[in-house]
């Protein structure tokens, strides 16, 4: 089973850190980065297969097209079992991102900065989901 | 015993049986006279009869005398001296007869002898004697002839008395049997015979008759032909009677038939008979008997079964108990009724003769009937109600039992008869009568309203208490009054005219008059009245007006107030109906609106309201159809100077309030509310972005040199030289960028508040 780690932020210095936070915590898999929703959604459409495990990290203000945005589109194709959303949110505020919370692919909100500890909890959840074989 | 013979009764009544004293002369007797005398040669012969007082002569041969008081009597010595013959020579010498005025006179008897004429029962009855003029005697041949002719006398007495008995006899049996005929005549019994050797009949007349049989044919009438005439109902019974009285050895038989007439109706006969001569081998030969007619008895029988049959039902049909007991509490008779409660009481019920008295009830009870009973029983009859409470059933009932005392024919007490009814019903609905009765005097006693009754010519029947209260009158005070007398004087003639419509059949509510009080106030009346017809009274009621008089003015002045508040404030009151028109504007409309209120009356209200609000208000307006009060948001309304004011509404639904009779609506002029309202929206939306910069925009770069300077202290030399490097670029980046935020938001901030201050 391949994993594949999707980066979508505009910010390059937050995707700098959470390449940085990745390498340290040892997850498993390539990291691809973009820069907001719409190359993402692109490079999904095209090479999504049901045999690659995808973890997003998603940000939500970003140019072009934003988390939600891209997020409507993903959930048209991407199944439950073999794909793992995380949210990226630059403050508590978290008004704008209710109706986020309600859809299965997302499994859990990160507040930024992104820290190793944070990561060390996200490697948790994937092992449990995917090498242990149980649903959620 | 010397002349107590004479004067023994049997010898008396031996005399009279013969019926001879004074009877006349015979020839038979004169005979045997004259033959004594000549045999005796004697010129004179008697045949004496002596009773108590005198001797009677049945014969006197040579003796001019048919009898002579018993003192001068020769014969009476033969009874008293009780012999059978005496002789007496000579009278002249003997003491006896020495006086005697026949031996003393003329015809100076000197010589008698007497032979005691002695009957069967030995009673000497009298004499046969002869006498002479000279003293003689007699010879024993004379003797002998006069004792046997003395002999002969009696003989023709008894010869004659037989003969006699025999005329009685005849005489009594010929009477005897007209009086048989006259009773059958009179009775209408037929007698008939029955010959049973042959086989025929024989009848009398009244039997032919009640037969309906004639004489002439009746040879001819054999059992047979009878059998044919008898209802074929009876006719077993007959034959079976007949069979029984032919039988040896039989009573009188008695049969009662029906016999078939020649107009081919039938008639009711009773026969009696008895089979009265039989042959030696004891077969019936000779019957007898009488008939008679009973068709009418049998009828009225028939009649009097009917009537006792529709008695007993309707007595048996009743739920009421009848009973009768005689003297000693035993049943002589009860209706089902009766015997059906004993039954459900103690399983079986009395029979006749029983003591009325069941184990299954309490002593107590049974004491207490007993004592109904000797009441009854010593004084008479009387009536008794009682309360049943039945524990078993949660009701109670009532009973009225009538004690009478039962007597038979001769009027001897023998009983008494009982009667129970259940009288719950009319004892419960006397009940509510009484109550209803309490009741409806309790209202009249409580009620602060005058309740009185007054007759055609306007006089007070009856009033109850409150007219003490009101008028300052006691009832007895009023009632025979006129109650014009207590009427305000300017209101008399106003009252007689309301008198006069009650008394045309209307029925008059809320009429009001004044009446003056005892003390002179005057007093405020509300009456209502109804004439009735059936009873030619007004039935009224008087409520003191006082105090509603007072509500009505205190209503008066609060509604001058109300005016004054509605018209003189700032808010505009106005009614509506359901679909927005206006019935009523308060003046205040020229003030908020610039439109007097005959402007607006007539107009829809939605005409007036901005078009892009009219859904709006129009969703709210609705609602009040089914609620009581509802508030409308504020909304744009056309000034009289055409432009819009924003006006706020409270509607309150008054539909059902005859005097309203629409929706009242209170506008107030809200346009300076509306207008800090939005003023305060705008700053809110300023506000709000300024949040969000916060959030997002401040945040990002401050979570960014969090990220990057978490990255440089947990390093642990997993960063080389350039990427070192790159991240202190990246915080001079980010602390740039703040700086640049916080500029930003002052300058917004400078914003928001000039917009407050423009307000």
């Amino acid at each position: 089973m391949k994993y594949q780690l999707l980066l979508i932020e505009d910010d390059p210095i937050f995707t700098f850190l959470l390449e940085k936070g990745i390498k340290h915590a040892e997850l498993k898999g390539d990291i691809i980065s973009f820069s907001n929703g719409k190359p993402a959604i692109e490079y999904l459409t095209e090479g999504y297969s049901e045999s690659n495990n995808y973890i997003i990290f998603l940000d939500l203000n970003m140019p072009i097209m934003n988390g939600w945005e891209f997020m409507d589109q993903l959930e048209t194709f991407a199944k439950v079992d073999n794909c793992m959303v995380f949210i990226l949110t630059s403050s508590a505020y978290r008004n704008d991102i209710e109706r986020l919370k309600k859809k299965p692919l997302v499994v859990d909100f990160v507040t930024k900065p992104i820290t190793e500890y944070h990561l060390n909890g996200i490697k948790e959840t994937i092992e449990d989901k995917f090498e242990k074989n149980q649903t959620i | 015993m010397n002349g107590s013979n004479i004067l023994d009764t049997n010898r008396l009544e031996t005399l009279m049986s013969y019926d001879i004293m004074d009877t006349y002369p015979e020839v038979i007797y004169d005979e045997i006279t004259s033959l004594a005398a000549s045999i005796c040669d004697t010129p004179s012969s008697l045949i004496s009869l002596i009773d108590d007082k005198r001797q009677f002569f049945k014969s006197h041969f040579g003796l001019d005398s048919s009898g002579s008081p018993i003192k001068e009597s020769f014969c009476k010595h033969i009874i008293s001296d009780d012999i059978d013959l005496m002789v007496v020579k000579n009278t002249h010498e003997d003491k006896r007869f020495q006086n005697y005025a026949l031996v003393k006179n003329d015809p100076n008897i000197g010589f008698y002898a007497g032979a005691s004429l002695t009957t069967e029962n030995g009673h000497r009855i009298g004499t046969l004697c002869v006498l002479d003029y000279q003293p003689r005697n007699l010879d024993k041949t004379q003797i002998d002839g006069l004792q046997t002719l003395a002999k002969q006398v009696v003989q023709l007495l008894e010869l004659r008395k037989s003969k006699k008995i025999e005329e009685d006899q005849k005489i009594d049996l010929e009477r005897k049997g007209k009086l048989l005929n006259n009773i059958i005549n009179a009775t209408g019994i037929g007698i008939w015979e029955r010959n049973l050797i042959d086989d025929s009949l024989t009848l009398n007349e009244q039997a032919l008759n009640i037969y309906g049989l004639n004489k002439t044919n009746l040879s001819e009438f054999k059992t047979d032909t009878w059998f044919n005439l008898i209802h074929k109902d009876d006719l077993e019974e007959v034959k079976k009677k007949m069979l029984a009285c032919l039988s040896y050895p039989s009573d009188e038989c008695n049969v009662q038939y029906r016999i078939l007439q020649k107009r081919g109706d039938y008639k009711w006969v009773q026969d009696k008979g008895k089979v009265l001569q039989w042959s030696d081998d004891k077969k019936p030969q000779l019957m007898y008997g009488t008939v008679q007619d009973i068709t009418e008895k049998k009828n009225y029988t028939t009649e009097l079964q009917r009537v006792k049959n529709n008695q007993e039902a309707m007595i048996n049909s009743t739920k009421d108990l009848m009973w009768s007991i005689d003297l000693e509490y035993r049943l002589i008779t009860a209706n089902t009724a009766y015997h059906q409660l004993v039954k459900k009481i103690q399983g079986k019920p009395f029979n006749e003769g029983d003591l009325v008295f069941s184990e299954h009830v309490p002593t107590q009870l049974t004491k207490k009937w007993k004592s109904y009973y000797n009441k009854a029983l010593t004084s008479g009859a009387f009536s008794v109600k009682q309360k049943i409470q039945d524990p078993k059933k949660f009701w109670t009932t009532y009973g009225l039992t009538s004690f009478d005392l039962l007597y038979n024919k001769e009027g001897e007490k023998i009983g008494i008869t009982c009667f129970s009814k259940d009288i719950t019903s009319e004892v419960l609905s006397q009940q509510v009568l009484i109550n209803s009765k309490e009741e409806l005097q309790k209202i009249m006693d409580t009620s602060l309203d005058i309740i009185c009754t007054i007759d055609e010519e306007g006089y007070f029947l009856s009033v109850n208490k409150a007219c003490k209260q009101i008028w300052g009158y006691e009832p007895k005070d009023i009632i025979g009054t006129r109650y014009l007398e207590l009427v305000y004087d300017e209101d008399i003639k106003l009252t007689e005219n309301s008198a006069e419509s009650v008394l045309s059949g209307k029925k008059v509510v809320n009429f009001e008059n004044r009446y003056l009080h005892k003390n002179g106030a005057i007093v405020p009346l509300l009456w209502s009245s109804n004439w009735d017809k059936k009873d030619r009274v007004y039935y009224c009621i008087a409520k003191d007006n006082t105090e509603k008089k007072k509500s009505e003015l205190q209503l008066e002045n609060s509604e001058r107030r109300y005016k004054t508040l509605v018209q003189e404030g700032s808010d505009m009151i106005s009614i509506v109906d359901e679909k927005g028109i206006f019935s009523y504007a308060s003046p205040t409309s020229t003030k908020i609106l610039n439109i007097a209120p005959e402007e607006l009356v007539g107009t829809n209200a939605f005409d007036h309201i901005h078009p892009d609000d009219r859904d709006t208000v129009y969703t709210e307006f609705i609602k009040i159809l089914n609620t009581s009060q509802v508030s409308i948001k504020p909304y744009r309304s056309k000034h009289g100077q055409g432009h819009w004011i924003w006006l706020e509404s409270t509607l309150t639904n008054k539909l059902d309030e005859p005097s309203i009779n629409g929706i009242v609506s209170n506008c107030k002029d809200v346009t300076t509310k509306v207008q800090h309202l939005n003023a305060i929206e705008e700053q809110n939306t300023q506000l709000k972005k300024i949040a969000w910069t916060q959030s997002h925009i401040v945040r990002a770069p401050v979570a960014r040199l969090m990220g990057l300077i978490n990255l440089l202290t947990d390093d642990r030399g997993k960063l080389n030289a350039e990427e070192k490097e790159q991240v202190l670029n990246y915080i001079f980046t980010s602390a740039d960028e703040i700086d640049h935020i916080i500029r930003d938001i002052v300058e917004n901030t400078i914003n928001v508040i000039d917009i407050e201050e423009n307000l």
